[in-house]
Formats: C-alpha cells, structure tokens, sequence
C-alpha cells in the first residue's frame, strides 16, 4: 500500500513532471500567464494522462514493440480529441484561453513520457496512480507559476485583486521572458528543497526515458 | 519453416492487426463523442455570434438569421425563434467611415435596444458610442422604445452633443433598420438606394433609365467635361464641373431637346461631410437640390426661382449652380450653335500683371502721398492708384486694392489682392462680381452705395474704403496738377 502511496506522491515534488524531469516545458511556458489557464491545462492534461496511462497499461501486452509510439500517440491523441470537444462544449472561455495548446497537449512529452517510462511496465492500478500524481504534479506547478506570474504581471490571483492599484506592474512577467524567469526560480526552489529535506536522489533519465532506446535497443552505449 | 511463419506473423501482421484495431477503436470514440458534444458546439459558436443582438432583444431564446432581404445599409438580419423580435446590424456613414449599429425590435416594431459596436469615428467624438463613455449608452436609450423612423432632435433624440456626424450616421443607421423590419416583418417594399454614380454614364442611367444611351458630341464651353446627346433624340447630357470647397463639384444635367433640365445628379465629390457631401451621400437634401434645378432652362441662379441649394452648404450649392450653367450654356453651344462661353481670363495674379492689364505696355511709374504705387498709361490717359486696405482680421497679407482712373477720375477697372483673404470667403471680392461693381463711379457716394457680399462684409468694407483712398489721392494728384 506504502508503494501505491509513494507512486501517487511521486509526481508532486520527487519526481514533478515539469520541475524535476524538465517535461512538457512549451505548454508550461506558454500557458501560464494567469493561474486560470493554468489549472485548465494542468486539468487537461491530467485528464488526458489518466486516461492514456490506463488505456497503454491495459494495452501494454498487446501492442507490439515495434507499433508501440504510433499505438501511444494514437491513444493520447484520441483522448486529447475528446477533451478538446468536451472544452470547446461546456468550457468555451478556456477554449480560448488554452488556444492551440490545448490540442498540442497530444505532443506533450509528460504524457508520452509516463506512457513509455512508466505505464508500458506497471499494471493498470499502478499506472492509473502514477497518472493521478504526475497530473496533479503538473496541475500545480501550473496553478503556482501561473498565480506567480499573474500576481507580478497583473495583481491579482484567479482574477482577484490583491495588489492595490497604486503598486506599479511588472508586466514583463506576463509574457515569455517572465516565463522563463519563473520557470528558473521554480526549478530553484524545488532543487532547494530537496537538499534542505536530505532527500537528493542521483537521477538519470537512463535508456528508459530516452526517445532512441528503439534505435540501441537498450544497450546502454550512450551513457 | 515454423519458425520463419511466426516471425512473418510477430514482425508484420500482428502490428498491423493491432494498430489497426487501436485506430478502429480510437476513431469510435470520438465518432461518438463529436456526436454528442458537434450540436452543444455549435449552439456555442452561435450563441457567441449572436451575443451582440442578445444584449438588444433580451427576450430572444435564439436567431435565425434572415436571408433575402434588399434594405439599404443593413448587413445583417436575424429573426428570434421564439417570435419575440428581429435584431439588426445597420451601417451609417459616419466621420471616419462606417457606424455599425446593432438595433433590436419586437415584433410591433418598437426599439428594444440598441448597441454600437467599434467604429472608427473621432476619438473624444463619435467614438464615444463604443469606447466606455456613458454618452453612448444614454444615447442607446434615447433611441430605445422608438418605432416607426428617428430623427436627430425630435422625440428625445438628441445624439451626442458635438458629434452631430456620427450622431446622424446612427439615426440613419437605425432608420435602416427600422425599414429592414419593415420589409422583412410586414412584408413592405424595401428601402433600397443607389450609390452616387461616379460617371456621365452612370448618372444617365440613373436620370433617363437603364439602357439610354448617348453619343458623345464636340463642344468647347467652359465648365463642361463631357457632353452628348441622347440616341433616341429626346435631348442631351452634360457632366459639368463647378469648383466647391474640396476640389471640383461635378454634376450630371440632363435637358430635353428645348433645353429644359429633365434631371440633375450629384456625382461623388470630395466636398465636406455633413456639407457639401449631403450632395451624394444619400442624404435627402442632394436629390431635394436636385429636384428645385429640374424644370429650369436659360440658366439658373442660387436664391431665385426656388433654387435654394444646401442649407450651411452655400459654397459647395453655388458650384452645383455654376456647374449647371454651364451645362445650360453648352445647351445653347451644342444644340443651338450659339458660341462657347470660354472661361474668363484669369484674374491678374499681381499688381504688376494688373498695370499691364488695364494701362498696356509702357505705363510709367509715379508717385503720390498715401498710394503704395501709382502708375500712368503711356498715353496719360489712365491713372492706377494702389493702395493697402485693412480686409478681415485674419488676412495673411494686406489687402491691396488697385484702382484704375480715366481722365475724369471715373473708375475704370478694379484689381484687389486677395492672397491673404479667405479662400471662398474673403477671396471673393477680387472677382469680377465685385470688382466690376465699382466701374463708373467717381466718387465717395457711388463706393459707399455698393452692396458688400453676403458673409465677407470686412473685406468688402476693406476694399471699399481702398477705392475710396484711391479716389482721394486722385482727387489730390488733380488738384496739385
């Protein structure tokens, strides 16, 4: 049970899709000019994620290795698609807000990453729980970047005031160079955290995580 | 042999088997997806295209839009499924190009609401309909619960005070609709007007009917672009031109074969809106002009006859006046062989090219107390006297008025400066409608008895009292000898 735990927390810090693998970093970039956006996409994204890593875990003794990125990506895509239709439907202001990232979700490397790293290996259980900490993982780094970056740039959090009116703007913030100064100080602070709880871990994507594994077949040549 | 059969079906079929049948599964998905949320989509794209006639027929449940209609100046129109109304997007013609006006109306014609949507009119102006101001909404329930037609200052319609322009361009704009309503609710005949027409033959298509046709004939009378006469005899065309505010005012005239106006239209000028663009903007002022010309022959003056022209637009009214006397006088060139009536020579430009003018070659130069200049004919028969008048208050340059005497002191030609008047205004007394008033007189009483133009009363003054002066250094010049 301890396991199922240390699956499902994994994602928040220890192993933060966005903070700590350096994953899905576009969508993070961009949408996080205000913390709205940024939970929609974090929500849709671990909806996605959920899902896929349930469907490619459920699939995993079925797809042959050599079909099994064009079988993931058809997977996600089809559940990015269906996200997109449910957004567009009932969530039209976040339609807008999210924009094109919302369908560029299929490319995120997050979602592809667990698929291979993780769901192709683990049952569905397991992976389903590795889904729900990695969204919720994603979701909040997006919802604090975004509060962050919305707070500096234009006073507010969710659209709620908080900065009188008298403090100037720091408007750069709001646009992609403030991103990256977030995005910096985030992976700052997570690092920080990490040495002051004791708790560093020697990390290495390995052949597991990376694109070419196919290509050597895992036999470690790069490394 | 085993083996190889499993590898074939290991590295080839079962991949494509299994692709194939995620693709299958995938593909039934959103099938039924798109399914369910394609109507809940497409309702929103609607509701968000029809948001701005939601705000101005509140109780509408929905829009279909209305096709088919023919009014004038309305782009678009939609009908509420419910029965409650239509709403409409009108197009006026503002200051700085179209007023969009979103006006709703329930189904007794009455105004339930009107919006403006962003314009591109004057910022502090008319942009005050869309830009937050509060004279846009208060202007949007001055027009709310009218029906019928609006006008700008009756019934509590007053516009935003200082955008006059803008402020008319949405009363015509909700008249637009008011009349699409008309047309596509009660089934009346639609309100449909043609563009001014830019050309001779669009203007004789307009005024004798599609289909007329002209052959062009030679003419030289001034003033007049193009001329020729109708094919079927009935009379003759002429595009002349008359010189207003902006530029060339150019007027399509139509006359039967006696040379009496049947039509007259107003092609599109570059005269002020508001002004003398009411000529051709489809304002009622250009064809109710129009209408006092008809019927006129020999030629036609502004003020007499019923010819009243523009109201406010007396400049741009007198080049339609002078226009149409020149189509008038090629009437007379063209179908009754009387001569051209060549443009007048120009006005001299300086007092020199004015010595030359009135005295000829050789004139010597003199001298006398109070005269800028004075000049004697080679013959001694002509004296000119110049002297610096005070005209208008804003004159760039002093209004030089010089006086042409023969040996009687009787005045024989006038030349006035007027570079520093006023175009259109001041600029007036140096023409010959002027200046050829002060010819025969010879003394201070005949000066004072002349009549200043209307409006330009100080440069008329000023120019009076320069001829006086000219006619007391005369007198003096005279007397000495």
């Amino acid at each position: 049970m301890s396991n199922k735990v240390k699956i499902l927390t994994n994602g928040l810090l220890k192993e933060n899709p966005t903070l700590r693998l350096v994953l899905g970093t576009c969508p993070t970039l961009a949408v996080t000019t205000a913390a709205s956006s940024g939970l929609g996409m974090g929500i849709a994204a671990a909806f996605v994620l959920v899902c896929s890593n349930i469907a490619i875990s459920a699939l995993r003794k079925v797809i042959p290795d050599k079909v099994r990125l064009p079988a993931y990506i058809t997977v996600i895509a089809t559940f990015v698609t269906i996200v997109q239709m449910l957004v567009k439907a009932f969530l039209p202001e976040l339609d807008t807000a999210l924009g094109v990232y919302l369908p560029l979700i299929v490319v995120n490397c997050i979602i592809l990453g667990r698929a291979e790293m993780f769901a192709s290996k683990n049952p569905v259980v397991d992976s389903a729980l590795d889904g729900i900490g990695m969204g919720l993982g994603f979701t909040l780094t997006l919802v604090l970047m975004g509060s962050f970056r919305e707070l500096i740039s234009k006073g507010s959090i969710f659209g709620v005031m908080l900065l009188p009116e008298s403090l100037d703007r720091f408007t750069l913030m709001g646009s992609a160079p403030g991103g990256f100064f977030t995005f910096g100080l985030f992976m700052a602070i997570v690092v920080w955290i990490e040495i002051k709880t004791n708790n560093r871990i020697k990390r290495s994507i390995g052949c597991e995580g990376c694109p070419s594994k196919g290509a050597c077949a895992g036999k470690g040549e790069c490394e | 042999m085993a083996k190889n059969k499993s590898n074939t079906y290991e590295n080839v079929v079962k991949p494509i088997v299994v692709l194939v049948v995620i693709c299958l599964i995938t593909s039934a998905l959103l099938a039924v997806t798109n399914y369910f949320t394609a109507p809940i989509i497409a309702a929103q794209e609607q509701q968000a295209a029809y948001a701005a006639y939601f705000e101005v027929l509140p109780d509408a449940d929905n829009f279909t839009s209305v096709e088919g209609f023919a009014t004038s100046g309305v782009e678009e129109a939609v009908k509420a499924d419910n029965g409650s109304g239509y709403a409409f997007r009108a197009i006026g013609k503002g200051f700085g190009g179209d007023v969009p006006v979103i006006v709703g109306v329930n189904m007794d014609g009455v105004i339930t609401g009107v919006s403006f949507l962003q314009n591109s009119e004057t910022s502090g102006f008319g942009a005050r309909l869309w830009d937050g101001s509060a004279d846009g909404p208060a202007y949007a329930a001055e027009l709310t619960g009218k029906s019928g037609s609006v006008a700008l200052g009756q019934d509590g319609v007053n516009g935003l005070s200082g955008a006059t322009v803008t402020s008319t361009a949405v009363v015509n704009a909700v008249n637009s609709a008011l009349s699409c309503f008309a047309e596509v609710a009660l089934g009346q005949a639609a309100v449909v007007e043609q563009a001014a027409p830019t050309t001779l033959e669009e203007a004789v298509a307009i005024l004798v009917g599609d289909g007329a046709t002209y052959t062009p004939v030679e003419f030289a009378t001034a003033g007049v672009q193009e001329a020729g006469a109708l094919d079927d005899g009935s009379g003759y065309v002429f595009l002349a031109v008359g010189t207003g505010f902006g530029g060339d005012v150019p007027v399509a005239v139509v006359t039967d074969a006696s040379g009496v106006i049947t039509g007259v239209s107003f092609l599109q000028n570059s005269e002020t809106s508001g002004f003398g663009a009411r000529l051709y903007d489809g304002s009622e002022d250009g064809p109710a002009f129009a209408a006092q010309l008809v019927g006129k022959s020999g030629s036609v003056s502004l003020g007499s006859d019923g010819v009243d022209g523009l109201s406010g637009a007396t400049i741009s009214s007198t080049a339609v006046v002078d226009a149409v006397n020149s189509a008038l006088s090629c009437y007379n060139e063209v179908a009754q062989g009387g001569a051209p009536v060549e443009a007048p020579a120009a006005a001299p430009a300086s007092l020199d090219e004015a010595v030359t003018a009135f005295l000829g070659e050789g004139a010597v130069a003199g001298e006398a107390e109070g005269a800028t200049a004075v000049y004697t004919s080679a013959d001694g028969a002509l004296t000119l006297i110049a002297v610096e008048s005070e005209g208008y208050s804003d004159e760039t340059a002093p209004l030089t008025v010089a006086t042409c005497f023969d040996a009687d002191g009787v005045v024989t030609n006038l030349w006035v400066d007027v570079s520093g008047q006023t175009q259109g205004l001041g600029s007036r007394t140096g023409e010959a409608d002027f200046t050829d008033l002060f010819v025969g007189l010879s003394d201070a009483a005949g000066v004072d008895g002349v009549d200043a133009i209307a409006s330009v009363t100080e440069s008329s003054d000023g120019v009076k009292a320069g001829v006086a002066a000219c006619m007391e250094i005369f007198q003096t010049m005279k007397g000495g000898n």
